[in-house]
């Protein structure tokens, strides 16, 4: 009662405006720290001994879970598109603009150009040369355009490798913070600055992979990917990353380790359990999925499709159609040609009429046992067998005559001839046609086609599909015929007494590289869809710019509205957690009388007991 | 960036404020290039049409590299043509008959202008543009025809024309310059007949008579043979004709002219006082007048005959009589290299315009190949050669005989009619003229076309410059209003205002 009272009222009032001063600093000086969330104090009367006062209840964190939670999820979206954008850019300068110098559609038309001056005049030296200039440049192009593509898949494992190990450290940190927060018996002060790492941890670590929060309610967190897989209780799981070293064409991912060529990222349990990252789909989103989908989807696809352009350029100078004759025998018709000169890779055509349909068989001629069987159907509808002529053309005929069925028979009359006959009196079938496809095999008197585009070593290209198809990577392998660089006239001379103004092979390659027809599947990407190419070289290669050049831009569109929406976020959590300077200097200025006022009481009482002490 | 790590991270409106600035620099760029689209991504879904008229626009160009590259050809050689065109002409109207000469003038120079205009023709047929023989079809890098001293003269042990002519020569005129013909005499019957069956010398080819003492039988057989047959004498001034065809598929009369009186005219016959003696007679006069006439006419169709064999045309192998000895000689055999001088060393193909062709077009294509071997040029060099092969001497009494019949020769082979023969001289002319005119079209049609794509090329990639300005100066405004404004935010600040 009485003046003690009054003391003691002004003491806890002069302690309480000290401890919010306090406060008021923190705030102030951390306006700026990224991460920081606004801490205020909270008052409430208190029930003392002998009097009624207040006191600090606790210091209160702004914090805003719903916020949180979003937060998370747009910052992986914000990391897995911005990895995308990253690498698209790249493709984006590497494949240039169309009608740019080094863009792959003005080569292949440079190289056209060439050629047809060459059809004009073929004695002409200069024009020789030009022809082998702008190959040797188209094969440049194409090897550069390969050597970056797997380059770039190089770079993802190495920043893969990065950010692995900043995952693990982060993780390792957080269970410490966990550790940290269960012990209550630490102060509120440093809990509160403990809870502002520990957000500002989780926040990394969902860029880097997609999280879901578990809150305690001791502040503790406990961690699992979308999937389901947890990451973080009481101890942390570690990611464990083996990178491949330099990766090329060939290096691919195979759930099989021992087949596979790329790195392995796994994630190793508290437990000890073992699991691959890639096999189980644990990733759905990050940088790091964003990484490794890159490397084993967006750049592998870029890189078929580079290789489909090369073989398309080396198939259509170097192919020798030859018709079928027709023929008959026994009542049937039908058509026979020479298969002597297929290699591996090359195939030959039947079509036919069966029950009002027409049918498209290309049977490819494939040496190595570990491929076959092989007979499917693309989605073009043509049939594709595989089959083996290293025991001559008998047993082939044999097995072309059983997988097509009864309405079609398939012998092998002499030597190397295929004979493909209808049924004769049934009259349910009719063939067609019967065209076979070689690849020529000499430089000189082998026929009009030239293998101006070769594979390493001055090795044919024949699409060979043994062991490592020979398309894979060949890209990077493109190189013009060594015989025709140091000889040009080859060009021109089929044979060795072809006249000098004799413009057939030139006119040939022309005409093949306009007429012949491809087709191939390639990419399955997650966001831009298989792309399926038709058509002759010059289609094939629009195709493949379109659709790269749609990919690029829907990565950068992602990534833009992506931004847009993290900027509203953090302004959300500008507003929500900031510290807002003049809020803390009203604040401040409060504080800072009822200190002063407190204080005046204080004296005040002082005066008066002094004045009772002289009583 | 996602996670400012840095210690003062810029608030929303800085960072907006740094997005217009790097906006307003992408303008600046499109400004600049004048593209709206500076990489391939950027393109939009334009991109394949872009694609697609790019490489429309760079075959064009290659087309129209082409069409410029065959017109200068094309007109090089229709200048060559008309050329040679001219000197048909003047062998032409050299060989006019009845170009009355004064003392042999003409005739003596008939060799020389000949010589001349054949090395022209062979000068202009050889002639190259920027080491491309034009008419020698594809084969480009040589000569079509072989020089004129190598084609008169042989060389290098091959022989050449006079060499050939000489020893077809023989072989027409044979043993006695009878002509390959032998005649008999057994009675009052005459018999004439060819030594065999081989090409050379005259071909009986029809016997006749104005009167009717004598009974003809024949021209028959294998060999051929005739016989005239004095039953009763002829009368005076009655004629006996034997038509006789030449190697160079002409035929000439021999007209036998009986007479009353003696006479010693070539071609008549003293009637005698029995039909034996006029038998022998007859057979005098026509032995006579066979080896005056192979002297003369057939030595003229035997010259034209070798020229045929040695000047082979399009799908013909040079040939030459086969010997020594050569009178006797019954077949011709091929000539090779080795042996003889080939005139024509360049493509011989059966289409010869087919044989150089140029690629104006997807799928057009004009063909101007031109072989020295056609028709045209093959029937003018033949001309000239036999009169560039021997000179006419006015002191030989056969000289002026022979050089009218080749006169007759050449005025109907260089006539206009043949002037619309596949293969003339003419009609490789308007061959010609119709790659030209082609070319032409075509030119302006892919011309139109590039424009026209260029167009269409400018409206996807330029970008428009009002618009750009425009875009500009929006964000101009909103960049300064946005600077005036943060700097405004900025200063106010209750610290500014706390004592």
């Amino acid at each position: 009662m009485g003046l003690s009272v009054t003391l003691a009222n002004a003491l806890a009032g002069m302690d309480l405006s000290q401890r919010g001063l306090t406060i008021v600093s923190r705030n102030v000086a951390n306006a700026g720290t990224p991460g920081y969330h606004r801490q205020s104090l909270q008052r409430v009367e208190d029930l003392g001994v002998s009097s009624v006062n207040v006191r600090a209840a606790a210091v209160q964190r702004a914090y805003v879970l719903s916020l949180e939670t979003q937060t998370h999820r747009e910052t992986s979206r914000m990391g897995e598109f911005a990895v995308r954008h990253d690498f698209m850019s790249q493709i984006d300068q590497l494949l240039g603009k169309p009608g740019s110098v080094n863009a792959l559609d003005t080569q292949l038309a440079n190289l056209k150009a060439s050629l047809q001056s060459l059809t004009t005049s073929p004695e002409d030296f200069v024009s020789r040369s030009q022809v082998i200039e702008r190959s040797q440049s188209m094969a440049e192009t194409l090897n550069f355009l390969s050597s970056s593509t797997q380059a770039m898949r190089s770079e993802a494992e190495s920043q893969l490798t990065v950010h692995v190990s900043e995952l693990n450290q982060y993780l390792n940190s957080l269970a410490e913070i966990n550790q940290d927060l269960r012990d209550t018996t630490r102060d509120d002060e440093t809990r509160i600055s403990i809870l502002d790492e520990r957000d500002r941890l989780i926040t990394r670590v969902s860029e880097l992979i997609d999280v879901k929060v578990d809150h305690r309610e001791d502040g503790s967190v406990a961690l699992h990917t979308r999937a389901g897989v947890g990451i973080l209780d009481v101890k942390a799981a570690q990611f464990d990353f083996a990178s491949a070293g330099n990766l090329s064409a060939n290096a691919l991912y195979n759930t099989d380790d021992t087949l596979s060529g790329v790195g392995e990222l796994s994630i190793v349990t508290p437990s000890g359990l073992k699991m691959d990252v890639v096999e189980y789909g644990i990733l759905h989103s990050g940088k790091i999925n964003a990484l490794i989908e890159v490397r084993d989807k967006s750049l592998v696809n870029l890189q078929d499709q580079l290789d489909e352009i090369a073989a398309g350029l080396a198939q259509a100078m170097n192919t020798i159609e030859t018709k079928g004759t027709a023929v008959s025998s026994g009542g049937a018709d039908g058509f026979e040609v020479d298969v002597g000169t297929l290699q591996a890779g090359n195939h030959f055509t039947v079509k036919y009429d069966e029950g009002g349909a027409t049918r498209t068989v290309r049977v490819v001629r494939v040496d190595d046992a570990s491929k076959l069987p092989m007979d499917d159907t693309g989605t073009d509808g043509i049939r594709t067998i595989g089959l083996d002529f290293s025991g001559g053309v008998g047993p082939v005929a044999a097995a072309l005559n059983a997988a097509l069925g009864a309405g079609v028979t398939v012998s092998n009359p002499a030597g190397n001839t295929i004979r493909v006959l209808d049924d004769g009196a049934g009259n349910t079938t009719n063939i067609r046609s019967v065209d076979a496809y070689h690849t020529v095999t000499a430089d000189q008197g082998a026929g009009a086609a030239l293998s101006l585009f070769v594979d390493a070593g001055n090795a044919a290209f024949t699409n060979s599909l043994d062991g490592d198809p020979q398309r894979r990577g060949f890209s990077a392998r493109i190189s013009v015929n060594s015989n025709v660089v140091a000889n040009n006239t080859l060009l021109i001379n089929y044979n060795t007494n072809t006249a000098t103004g004799d413009a057939m092979r030139p006119n040939t390659l022309i005409d093949q590289i306009n007429n012949m027809q491809f087709v191939a599947e390639t990419g399955s990407d997650l966001h831009s869809g298989k792309l399926r190419i038709a058509g002759n070289l010059d289609n094939v290669l629009q195709q493949i710019l379109n659709y790269q050049g749609n990919a690029v831009a829907s990565a950068k569109h992602a990534h833009d509205s992506q931004e847009v929406v993290m900027q509203t976020l953090q302004q959300r959590a500008e507003e929500t957690y900031g510290v807002d300077i003049d809020r803390e200097m009203a604040m401040l200025l409060e504080l800072q009388n009822a200190y002063a006022a407190n204080a005046r009481i204080v004296t005040i009482a002082k005066e008066l007991v002094d004045i009772l002490m002289q009583i | 960036m996602i996670i400012n790590n840095s210690m003062f991270p810029a608030q929303f409106n800085y960072t907006s404020i740094a997005d217009m600035r790097s906006e307003l620099n992408r303008l600046q760029q499109q400004l600049a290039t004048g593209d709206r689209a500076q990489t391939l991504s950027e393109l939009g879904g334009d991109r394949v049409v872009d694609i697609t008229l790019r490489a429309r626009m760079s075959s064009i160009d290659a087309y129209q590299q082409n069409i410029d590259m065959v017109d200068i050809r094309v007109s090089m050689m229709s200048d060559m043509l008309a050329r040679v065109d001219e000197i048909e002409s003047e062998a032409r109207s050299s060989a006019q008959q009845g170009s009355y000469e004064i003392n042999g003038v003409n005739m003596t120079a008939a060799q020389y202008l000949s010589e001349a205009r054949m090395s022209e023709l062979i000068d202009v047929m050889n002639t190259d543009l920027n080491g491309r023989h034009l008419f020698g079809g594809n084969v480009t890098d040589q000569n079509p025809i072989a020089d004129f001293d190598a084609i008169m003269n042989g060389k290098d042990g091959a022989d050449g024309f006079r060499t050939v002519l000489n020893e077809r020569r023989q072989a027409d005129l044979g043993v006695g310059n009878m002509g390959r013909l032998t005649t008999g005499l057994v009675g009052s019957q005459i018999s004439i007949a060819e030594d065999g069956t081989h090409p050379f010398g005259f071909k009986l080819s029809a016997l006749s008579s104005d009167g009717t003492s004598a009974t003809l039988t024949g021209p028959a057989g294998a060999p051929p043979s005739a016989t005239i047959d004095f039953a009763s004498q002829p009368s005076d001034n009655e004629r006996i004709i034997v038509t006789l065809d030449m190697p160079d598929g002409r035929s000439v009369e021999m007209v036998m002219k009986g007479s009353a009186e003696p006479t010693s005219g070539s071609g008549e016959f003293q009637i005698g006082g029995t039909t034996a003696a006029t038998a022998a007679n007859f057979r005098a006069a026509m032995d006579a007048k066979i080896q005056e006439l192979a002297q003369t006419e057939l030595a003229a169709g035997s010259a034209f005959a070798a020229a045929e064999n040695f000047f082979a045309g399009n799908g013909e192998t040079t040939q030459r009589v086969d010997g020594p000895p050569f009178d006797t000689a019954t077949s011709l055999i091929a000539a090779t290299p080795a042996d003889t001088v080939i005139w024509y060393q360049g493509q011989s193909a059966t289409d010869p315009r087919r044989s150089v062709d140029a690629r104006v077009d997807d799928a057009t294509r004009v063909s101007y190949g031109v072989q020295a071997n056609e028709k045209g040029p093959t029937r003018l060099i033949r001309s000239l050669a036999v009169f560039a092969a021997e000179g006419f001497s006015p002191s030989d009494p056969h000289s002026l005989q022979k050089y009218q019949s080749l006169n007759q020769a050449v005025t109907g082979r260089l006539a206009e009619s043949h002037n619309s023969e596949q293969g003339s001289i003419e009609v490789i002319q308007m061959e010609l003229g119709l790659v030209k005119t082609t070319n032409g079209r075509v030119k302006e049609r892919q011309t139109q076309q590039d424009a026209m794509l260029k167009n269409m090329l400018t409206d996807i990639e330029a970008a428009p410059v009002e618009e750009v300005a425009m875009k500009i100066l929006a964000l101009q405004t909103r960049l300064q209003a946005s600077y005036q404004t943060t700097s405004i935010i900025a200063k106010l600040s209750l610290v500014n205002y706390v004592q």
